[in-house]
Protein backbone atom coordinates (compact mmCIF):
# COMPACT_ATOMS: atom_id res chain seq x y z
CA UNK A 1 0.00 0.00 0.00
CA UNK A 2 1.42 3.39 -1.03
CA UNK A 3 1.81 5.78 1.93
CA UNK A 4 1.90 9.61 1.93
CA UNK A 5 0.64 9.93 -1.63
CA UNK A 6 1.89 13.11 -3.25
CA UNK A 7 -0.45 15.36 -5.22
CA UNK A 8 1.36 14.48 -8.44
CA UNK A 9 1.04 10.72 -7.70
CA UNK A 10 -2.64 11.17 -6.83
CA UNK A 11 -3.37 12.95 -10.14
CA UNK A 12 -1.37 10.35 -12.07
CA UNK A 13 -3.18 7.44 -10.39
CA UNK A 14 -6.62 8.92 -10.92
CA UNK A 15 -5.96 9.74 -14.57
CA UNK A 16 -4.72 6.18 -15.20
CA UNK A 17 -7.84 4.84 -13.48
CA UNK A 18 -10.01 7.10 -15.61
CA UNK A 19 -8.37 5.99 -18.84
CA UNK A 20 -8.72 2.35 -17.76
CA UNK A 21 -12.44 2.83 -17.06
CA UNK A 22 -12.95 4.44 -20.47
CA UNK A 23 -11.18 1.51 -22.10
CA UNK A 24 -13.23 -1.03 -20.13
CA UNK A 25 -16.44 0.76 -21.00
CA UNK A 26 -15.59 0.76 -24.73
CA UNK A 27 -14.67 -2.92 -24.55
CA UNK A 28 -17.94 -3.87 -22.84
CA UNK A 29 -19.89 -1.85 -25.39
CA UNK A 30 -18.18 -3.62 -28.29
CA UNK A 31 -19.01 -7.01 -26.73
CA UNK A 32 -22.66 -6.06 -26.38
CA UNK A 33 -22.88 -5.03 -30.01
CA UNK A 34 -21.41 -8.18 -31.49
CA UNK A 35 -22.64 -11.74 -31.66
CA UNK A 36 -19.89 -13.72 -29.95
CA UNK A 37 -19.12 -16.76 -32.10
CA UNK A 38 -16.22 -19.18 -32.35
CA UNK A 39 -13.52 -16.77 -31.29
CA UNK A 40 -11.60 -18.88 -28.78
CA UNK A 41 -8.13 -18.49 -30.23
CA UNK A 42 -6.62 -20.48 -27.40
CA UNK A 43 -3.66 -21.96 -29.31
CA UNK A 44 -2.44 -18.53 -30.33
CA UNK A 45 -2.89 -17.25 -26.77
CA UNK A 46 -0.78 -20.16 -25.49
CA UNK A 47 2.10 -19.43 -27.87
CA UNK A 48 1.98 -15.72 -27.04
CA UNK A 49 2.08 -16.59 -23.34
CA UNK A 50 5.16 -18.77 -23.85
CA UNK A 51 6.82 -16.01 -25.85
CA UNK A 52 6.16 -13.51 -23.07
CA UNK A 53 7.68 -15.78 -20.44
CA UNK A 54 10.75 -16.44 -22.59
CA UNK A 55 11.25 -12.71 -22.92
CA UNK A 56 11.16 -12.40 -19.12
CA UNK A 57 13.75 -15.18 -18.78
CA UNK A 58 15.93 -13.36 -21.26
CA UNK A 59 15.54 -9.99 -19.61
CA UNK A 60 15.60 -10.97 -15.95
CA UNK A 61 17.24 -14.39 -15.52
CA UNK A 62 20.01 -14.64 -18.09
CA UNK A 63 22.62 -13.01 -15.89
CA UNK A 64 21.77 -15.41 -13.07
CA UNK A 65 21.97 -18.35 -15.47
CA UNK A 66 25.45 -17.15 -16.44
CA UNK A 67 26.35 -16.80 -12.76
CA UNK A 68 25.11 -20.36 -12.15
CA UNK A 69 27.15 -21.59 -15.10
CA UNK A 70 30.18 -19.94 -13.52
CA UNK A 71 29.63 -21.96 -10.33
CA UNK A 72 29.34 -25.18 -12.33
CA UNK A 73 32.46 -24.46 -14.35
CA UNK A 74 34.51 -23.71 -11.24
CA UNK A 75 33.26 -26.91 -9.62
CA UNK A 76 34.20 -28.99 -12.66
CA UNK A 77 37.61 -27.37 -13.10
CA UNK A 78 38.39 -28.16 -9.45
CA UNK A 79 37.50 -31.81 -9.95
CA UNK A 80 34.07 -31.70 -8.37
CA UNK A 81 30.88 -33.26 -9.68
CA UNK A 82 27.90 -31.65 -11.41
CA UNK A 83 24.52 -33.10 -10.42
CA UNK A 84 21.02 -32.41 -11.71
CA UNK A 85 17.75 -33.45 -10.15
CA UNK A 86 14.91 -32.03 -12.20
CA UNK A 87 11.55 -33.65 -11.67
CA UNK A 88 7.95 -32.87 -12.37
CA UNK A 89 7.98 -29.62 -14.21
CA UNK A 90 10.94 -30.34 -16.50
CA UNK A 91 10.00 -32.10 -19.75
CA UNK A 92 10.60 -35.70 -18.74
CA UNK A 93 12.85 -37.49 -21.19
CA UNK A 94 15.09 -34.48 -21.79
CA UNK A 95 17.60 -35.74 -19.21
CA UNK A 96 17.78 -39.26 -20.63
CA UNK A 97 21.30 -40.24 -21.57
CA UNK A 98 20.13 -41.28 -25.04
CA UNK A 99 18.27 -38.02 -25.66
CA UNK A 100 19.62 -36.76 -28.99
CA UNK A 101 21.74 -33.63 -28.43
CA UNK A 102 22.09 -34.13 -24.67
CA UNK A 103 25.71 -33.31 -23.77
CA UNK A 104 25.35 -35.38 -20.58
CA UNK A 105 27.15 -32.89 -18.38
CA UNK A 106 25.24 -33.79 -15.21
CA UNK A 107 25.10 -36.85 -13.00
CA UNK A 108 21.39 -37.51 -12.59
CA UNK A 109 21.49 -40.37 -10.09
CA UNK A 110 22.36 -40.47 -6.40
CA UNK A 111 22.13 -36.73 -5.86
CA UNK A 112 22.45 -37.37 -2.12
CA UNK A 113 26.10 -38.25 -2.73
CA UNK A 114 26.86 -34.62 -3.55
CA UNK A 115 29.76 -33.46 -1.41
CA UNK A 116 31.49 -30.22 -0.54
CA UNK A 117 31.96 -27.91 -3.56
CA UNK A 118 29.94 -30.15 -5.88
CA UNK A 119 27.30 -28.38 -7.97
CA UNK A 120 23.62 -29.34 -7.83
CA UNK A 121 20.85 -28.10 -10.09
CA UNK A 122 17.32 -28.83 -8.97
CA UNK A 123 13.71 -27.76 -9.23
CA UNK A 124 12.71 -29.83 -6.21
CA UNK A 125 14.16 -28.03 -3.19
CA UNK A 126 13.12 -30.66 -0.65
CA UNK A 127 15.83 -33.00 -2.01
CA UNK A 128 18.61 -30.52 -1.21
CA UNK A 129 17.69 -29.71 2.38
CA UNK A 130 20.90 -29.55 4.37
CA UNK A 131 23.13 -29.28 1.30
CA UNK A 132 24.24 -25.74 2.10
CA UNK A 133 25.56 -26.96 5.48
CA UNK A 134 27.63 -29.49 3.51
CA UNK A 135 28.90 -26.59 1.34
CA UNK A 136 27.35 -28.02 -1.81
CA UNK A 137 26.59 -25.30 -4.36
CA UNK A 138 22.87 -25.39 -5.13
CA UNK A 139 21.12 -23.71 -8.06
CA UNK A 140 17.33 -23.82 -8.00
CA UNK A 141 14.79 -23.39 -10.78
CA UNK A 142 11.58 -22.05 -9.30
CA UNK A 143 8.43 -24.08 -9.95
CA UNK A 144 4.76 -23.16 -9.75
CA UNK A 145 4.15 -25.67 -6.95
CA UNK A 146 6.86 -24.59 -4.48
CA UNK A 147 6.80 -21.31 -2.62
CA UNK A 148 9.38 -18.74 -3.61
CA UNK A 149 9.73 -14.99 -3.08
CA UNK A 150 7.50 -14.28 -6.10
CA UNK A 151 4.60 -16.59 -5.12
CA UNK A 152 1.47 -14.54 -4.40
CA UNK A 153 0.64 -14.54 -0.70
CA UNK A 154 -1.78 -17.35 0.14
CA UNK A 155 -1.68 -18.92 -3.30
CA UNK A 156 0.00 -22.09 -2.01
CA UNK A 157 -1.35 -21.94 1.52
CA UNK A 158 -1.34 -25.74 1.84
CA UNK A 159 2.33 -25.99 0.85
CA UNK A 160 3.78 -24.70 4.10
CA UNK A 161 6.31 -21.91 4.42
CA UNK A 162 9.35 -23.66 2.92
CA UNK A 163 10.82 -21.58 0.11
CA UNK A 164 13.26 -22.32 -2.65
CA UNK A 165 15.38 -19.41 -1.46
CA UNK A 166 15.90 -21.26 1.84
CA UNK A 167 18.09 -23.90 0.18
CA UNK A 168 19.53 -22.44 -3.04
CA UNK A 169 22.65 -20.31 -3.52
CA UNK A 170 21.20 -18.99 -6.78
CA UNK A 171 17.50 -18.98 -7.66
CA UNK A 172 16.48 -18.74 -11.30
CA UNK A 173 12.82 -17.79 -11.54
CA UNK A 174 10.76 -19.48 -14.24
CA UNK A 175 8.14 -16.69 -14.41
CA UNK A 176 5.39 -19.29 -14.83
CA UNK A 177 2.33 -18.44 -12.69
CA UNK A 178 1.60 -20.63 -9.68
CA UNK A 179 -1.28 -22.23 -11.56
CA UNK A 180 1.17 -23.46 -14.23
CA UNK A 181 -1.60 -23.05 -16.82
CA UNK A 182 -1.36 -19.80 -18.76
CA UNK A 183 -4.60 -19.64 -20.76
CA UNK A 184 -7.88 -18.51 -19.25
CA UNK A 185 -10.67 -20.72 -20.52
CA UNK A 186 -14.35 -19.89 -20.37
CA UNK A 187 -16.08 -22.04 -17.75
CA UNK A 188 -12.87 -23.28 -16.10
CA UNK A 189 -11.81 -21.66 -12.82
CA UNK A 190 -8.03 -22.12 -13.22
CA UNK A 191 -5.94 -21.31 -16.30
CA UNK A 192 -5.15 -24.28 -18.53
CA UNK A 193 -2.19 -25.51 -20.60
CA UNK A 194 0.99 -25.53 -18.56
CA UNK A 195 4.14 -23.60 -19.37
CA UNK A 196 6.57 -25.04 -16.82
CA UNK A 197 7.73 -28.03 -18.87
CA UNK A 198 8.62 -25.86 -21.84
CA UNK A 199 10.20 -23.11 -19.74
CA UNK A 200 12.21 -25.38 -17.44
CA UNK A 201 13.64 -27.15 -20.46
CA UNK A 202 14.53 -23.82 -22.03
CA UNK A 203 16.23 -22.69 -18.80
CA UNK A 204 18.04 -26.03 -18.53
CA UNK A 205 19.49 -25.93 -22.05
CA UNK A 206 20.36 -22.25 -21.71
CA UNK A 207 22.40 -23.13 -18.63
CA UNK A 208 23.90 -26.19 -20.33
CA UNK A 209 24.92 -24.08 -23.34
CA UNK A 210 26.76 -21.66 -21.08
CA UNK A 211 28.52 -24.43 -19.17
CA UNK A 212 29.60 -26.37 -22.27
CA UNK A 213 30.91 -23.23 -23.96
CA UNK A 214 32.88 -22.18 -20.92
CA UNK A 215 34.33 -25.60 -20.21
CA UNK A 216 35.33 -26.06 -23.86
CA UNK A 217 37.38 -22.89 -23.54
CA UNK A 218 39.21 -24.67 -20.71
CA UNK A 219 39.69 -27.82 -22.76
CA UNK A 220 36.99 -29.86 -21.00
CA UNK A 221 34.63 -31.71 -23.35
CA UNK A 222 31.60 -33.96 -22.91
CA UNK A 223 30.17 -37.00 -24.63
CA UNK A 224 27.18 -35.77 -26.63
CA UNK A 225 24.32 -38.21 -27.35
CA UNK B 1 27.01 -15.91 -24.35
CA UNK B 2 25.86 -19.18 -25.84
CA UNK B 3 22.86 -19.18 -23.50
CA UNK B 4 21.51 -16.04 -25.12
CA UNK B 5 22.01 -17.64 -28.53
CA UNK B 6 19.98 -20.66 -27.42
CA UNK B 7 17.10 -18.45 -26.24
CA UNK B 8 17.24 -16.45 -29.48
CA UNK B 9 16.98 -19.67 -31.46
CA UNK B 10 14.02 -20.79 -29.36
CA UNK B 11 12.25 -17.50 -30.06
CA UNK B 12 12.96 -17.77 -33.78
CA UNK B 13 11.65 -21.32 -34.01
CA UNK B 14 8.55 -20.43 -32.02
CA UNK B 15 7.71 -18.08 -34.87
CA UNK B 16 7.84 -21.09 -37.19
CA UNK B 17 5.57 -23.02 -34.83
CA UNK B 18 3.13 -20.10 -34.95
CA UNK B 19 2.89 -20.65 -38.70
CA UNK B 20 1.35 -24.08 -37.99
CA UNK B 21 -1.80 -22.73 -36.36
CA UNK B 22 -4.12 -23.56 -39.24
CA UNK B 23 -2.97 -27.19 -39.06
CA UNK B 24 -3.33 -27.06 -35.27
CA UNK B 25 -6.98 -26.05 -35.75
CA UNK B 26 -7.55 -29.08 -37.98
CA UNK B 27 -5.98 -31.32 -35.35
CA UNK B 28 -8.13 -29.82 -32.60
CA UNK B 29 -11.30 -30.27 -34.67
CA UNK B 30 -10.38 -33.84 -35.51
CA UNK B 31 -9.71 -34.71 -31.84
CA UNK B 32 -12.88 -33.08 -30.51
CA UNK B 33 -15.00 -34.77 -33.18
CA UNK B 34 -13.44 -38.12 -32.34
CA UNK B 35 -13.99 -37.72 -28.59
CA UNK B 36 -17.61 -36.68 -29.06
CA UNK B 37 -18.06 -39.80 -31.21
CA UNK B 38 -16.79 -41.89 -28.26
CA UNK B 39 -13.41 -42.52 -29.84
CA UNK B 40 -10.15 -42.50 -27.90
CA UNK B 41 -7.08 -40.28 -28.24
CA UNK B 42 -3.72 -42.02 -27.80
CA UNK B 43 -0.35 -40.35 -27.38
CA UNK B 44 3.06 -41.86 -28.03
CA UNK B 45 6.59 -40.48 -27.88
CA UNK B 46 9.49 -42.92 -27.70
CA UNK B 47 11.51 -40.45 -25.62
CA UNK B 48 8.63 -39.84 -23.24
CA UNK B 49 8.62 -36.07 -23.57
CA UNK B 50 5.16 -35.38 -25.00
CA UNK B 51 3.51 -38.43 -23.50
CA UNK B 52 4.43 -37.20 -20.03
CA UNK B 53 3.24 -33.73 -20.85
CA UNK B 54 -0.19 -34.49 -22.28
CA UNK B 55 -1.35 -37.45 -20.21
CA UNK B 56 -2.77 -36.75 -16.76
CA UNK B 57 -0.85 -33.49 -16.47
CA UNK B 58 -2.06 -30.69 -14.23
CA UNK B 59 -3.51 -27.82 -16.29
CA UNK B 60 -4.08 -30.32 -19.08
CA UNK B 61 -7.04 -32.27 -20.46
CA UNK B 62 -8.26 -35.65 -19.24
CA UNK B 63 -8.95 -37.03 -22.70
CA UNK B 64 -5.44 -38.23 -23.65
CA UNK B 65 -4.22 -41.75 -22.91
CA UNK B 66 -0.98 -43.66 -23.36
CA UNK B 67 -0.53 -45.72 -26.51
CA UNK B 68 2.12 -47.85 -24.82
CA UNK B 69 -0.20 -48.75 -21.94
CA UNK B 70 -3.43 -49.21 -23.90
CA UNK B 71 -2.37 -50.05 -27.46
CA UNK B 72 -4.54 -53.16 -27.58
CA UNK B 73 -7.69 -51.11 -26.97
CA UNK B 74 -7.15 -48.93 -30.04
CA UNK B 75 -9.96 -49.19 -32.56
CA UNK B 76 -11.52 -47.80 -35.72
CA UNK B 77 -11.43 -43.97 -35.92
CA UNK B 78 -9.45 -43.55 -32.72
CA UNK B 79 -6.63 -41.03 -33.02
CA UNK B 80 -2.92 -41.51 -32.39
CA UNK B 81 -0.79 -38.45 -31.70
CA UNK B 82 2.83 -39.38 -32.36
CA UNK B 83 5.66 -37.05 -31.40
CA UNK B 84 9.05 -37.70 -32.99
CA UNK B 85 12.40 -35.92 -32.96
CA UNK B 86 13.63 -37.39 -36.24
CA UNK B 87 11.80 -37.41 -39.57
CA UNK B 88 12.15 -41.07 -40.48
CA UNK B 89 12.95 -43.42 -37.61
CA UNK B 90 11.69 -46.88 -38.44
CA UNK B 91 10.33 -47.50 -34.93
CA UNK B 92 8.05 -44.48 -35.29
CA UNK B 93 6.95 -45.56 -38.77
CA UNK B 94 6.17 -49.03 -37.41
CA UNK B 95 3.94 -47.49 -34.72
CA UNK B 96 2.11 -45.47 -37.37
CA UNK B 97 1.61 -48.51 -39.60
CA UNK B 98 0.37 -50.56 -36.66
CA UNK B 99 -2.11 -47.86 -35.59
CA UNK B 100 -3.26 -47.40 -39.18
CA UNK B 101 -3.89 -51.14 -39.44
CA UNK B 102 -6.13 -50.85 -36.37
CA UNK B 103 -8.16 -48.16 -38.15
CA UNK B 104 -6.77 -45.14 -36.29
CA UNK B 105 -6.18 -41.69 -37.71
CA UNK B 106 -2.70 -40.27 -37.25
CA UNK B 107 -1.58 -36.84 -36.08
CA UNK B 108 2.18 -36.34 -36.03
CA UNK B 109 4.39 -33.71 -34.41
CA UNK B 110 7.80 -34.08 -36.03
CA UNK B 111 10.23 -32.73 -38.59
CA UNK B 112 9.11 -32.96 -42.21
CA UNK B 113 9.81 -36.35 -43.78
CA UNK B 114 8.41 -39.88 -44.08
CA UNK B 115 6.76 -39.70 -40.64
CA UNK B 116 4.90 -36.46 -41.40
CA UNK B 117 3.99 -37.76 -44.85
CA UNK B 118 2.42 -40.86 -43.30
CA UNK B 119 0.10 -38.71 -41.14
CA UNK B 120 -3.46 -37.57 -41.71
CA UNK B 121 -2.54 -34.31 -40.05
CA UNK B 122 1.13 -33.35 -39.80
CA UNK B 123 2.43 -30.65 -37.47
CA UNK B 124 5.98 -29.70 -38.43
CA UNK B 125 8.25 -28.61 -35.58
CA UNK B 126 10.78 -26.75 -37.69
CA UNK B 127 12.64 -26.48 -40.94
CA UNK B 128 16.01 -27.83 -39.78
CA UNK B 129 17.44 -30.48 -37.45
CA UNK B 130 16.39 -29.34 -33.99
CA UNK B 131 18.11 -32.02 -31.93
CA UNK B 132 21.42 -30.20 -31.66
CA UNK B 133 21.19 -26.51 -32.37
CA UNK B 134 24.29 -25.24 -30.56
CA UNK B 135 27.86 -25.31 -31.77
CA UNK B 136 31.11 -24.62 -29.93
CA UNK B 137 34.51 -24.42 -31.66
CA UNK B 138 36.60 -27.42 -30.71
CA UNK B 139 33.63 -29.76 -30.29
CA UNK B 140 32.94 -31.82 -33.41
CA UNK B 141 29.31 -32.46 -32.59
CA UNK B 142 26.64 -29.83 -32.08
CA UNK B 143 24.40 -30.20 -29.03
CA UNK B 144 21.36 -28.95 -27.05
CA UNK B 145 17.99 -29.79 -28.60
CA UNK B 146 15.02 -27.53 -29.20
CA UNK B 147 12.84 -30.33 -30.56
CA UNK B 148 11.34 -31.31 -27.18
CA UNK B 149 10.40 -27.74 -26.37
CA UNK B 150 8.84 -27.11 -29.78
CA UNK B 151 7.01 -30.44 -29.84
CA UNK B 152 5.63 -29.66 -26.38
CA UNK B 153 4.44 -26.22 -27.49
CA UNK B 154 2.75 -27.79 -30.51
CA UNK B 155 1.16 -30.47 -28.33
CA UNK B 156 -0.29 -27.85 -25.99
CA UNK B 157 -1.58 -25.77 -28.88
CA UNK B 158 -3.42 -28.87 -30.07
CA UNK B 159 -4.92 -29.33 -26.60
CA UNK B 160 -5.86 -25.65 -26.55
CA UNK B 161 -7.50 -25.82 -29.95
CA UNK B 162 -9.36 -29.00 -28.99
CA UNK B 163 -10.74 -27.07 -26.02
CA UNK B 164 -11.72 -24.18 -28.27
CA UNK B 165 -13.78 -26.50 -30.49
CA UNK B 166 -15.50 -28.00 -27.44
CA UNK B 167 -16.34 -24.52 -26.16
CA UNK B 168 -17.77 -23.54 -29.53
CA UNK B 169 -20.22 -26.42 -29.09
CA UNK B 170 -21.15 -25.36 -25.58
CA UNK B 171 -19.15 -28.13 -23.93
CA UNK B 172 -16.19 -27.97 -21.55
CA UNK B 173 -13.63 -30.78 -21.69
CA UNK B 174 -12.53 -32.14 -18.33
CA UNK B 175 -9.22 -30.76 -17.12
CA UNK B 176 -6.89 -31.30 -14.20
CA UNK B 177 -5.22 -28.82 -11.89
CA UNK B 178 -2.16 -29.09 -9.69
CA UNK B 179 -2.68 -31.34 -6.67
CA UNK B 180 -0.65 -28.73 -4.79
CA UNK B 181 -3.31 -26.04 -5.24
CA UNK B 182 -5.78 -25.48 -2.42
CA UNK B 183 -8.50 -28.17 -2.92
CA UNK B 184 -6.52 -29.52 -5.89
CA UNK B 185 -6.75 -33.16 -4.81
CA UNK B 186 -10.52 -33.01 -4.32
CA UNK B 187 -11.10 -31.15 -7.59
CA UNK B 188 -8.99 -33.69 -9.50
CA UNK B 189 -10.95 -36.52 -7.95
CA UNK B 190 -14.17 -34.86 -9.14
CA UNK B 191 -12.60 -34.31 -12.56
CA UNK B 192 -11.81 -38.01 -12.97
CA UNK B 193 -15.41 -38.91 -12.13
CA UNK B 194 -16.69 -36.28 -14.55
CA UNK B 195 -14.47 -37.59 -17.33
CA UNK B 196 -15.64 -41.17 -16.81
CA UNK B 197 -19.24 -40.02 -16.78
CA UNK B 198 -19.11 -37.73 -19.82
CA UNK B 199 -16.32 -39.28 -21.86
CA UNK B 200 -14.68 -35.87 -22.36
Amino acid sequence: MKQNLSRRDFLYDTSIAGISMLGLSAFLQSCAEKEVGYTHDLAKIYIEGIQRIIKQIKDKELSKIQQAAGLAVQAKLHGNNLYAHLSGNMLQGELRKDRPGNPNIFITEDIQRAARDDFVLTNEPSVVRGFSERLVKVVGFSTPSINNNNTPVGALKNMGTFRLEDVADIVIYCHVPYTDGIVNVEGVDVPLFPASGVIHSLMYYTLVSEIVESLAQHGVYFNIS
Amino acid sequence: MLGLEYIDKAEKHLMFVSSQLETVKKAGKSISDAVLNKNKIFVVDRYGVIENELIGRSSGLALFQSYDDDEETMGQNDILILSAFYPAEQDDLDIINNARAQGAKIITISPEGPISKAADIALINGNEDLNDVMYVPGIDQSFCPLSGILNAVLAWTVAAETTAVFLSQGKIPTSYRGDYLPDGVDKNSEARKRYISLGY
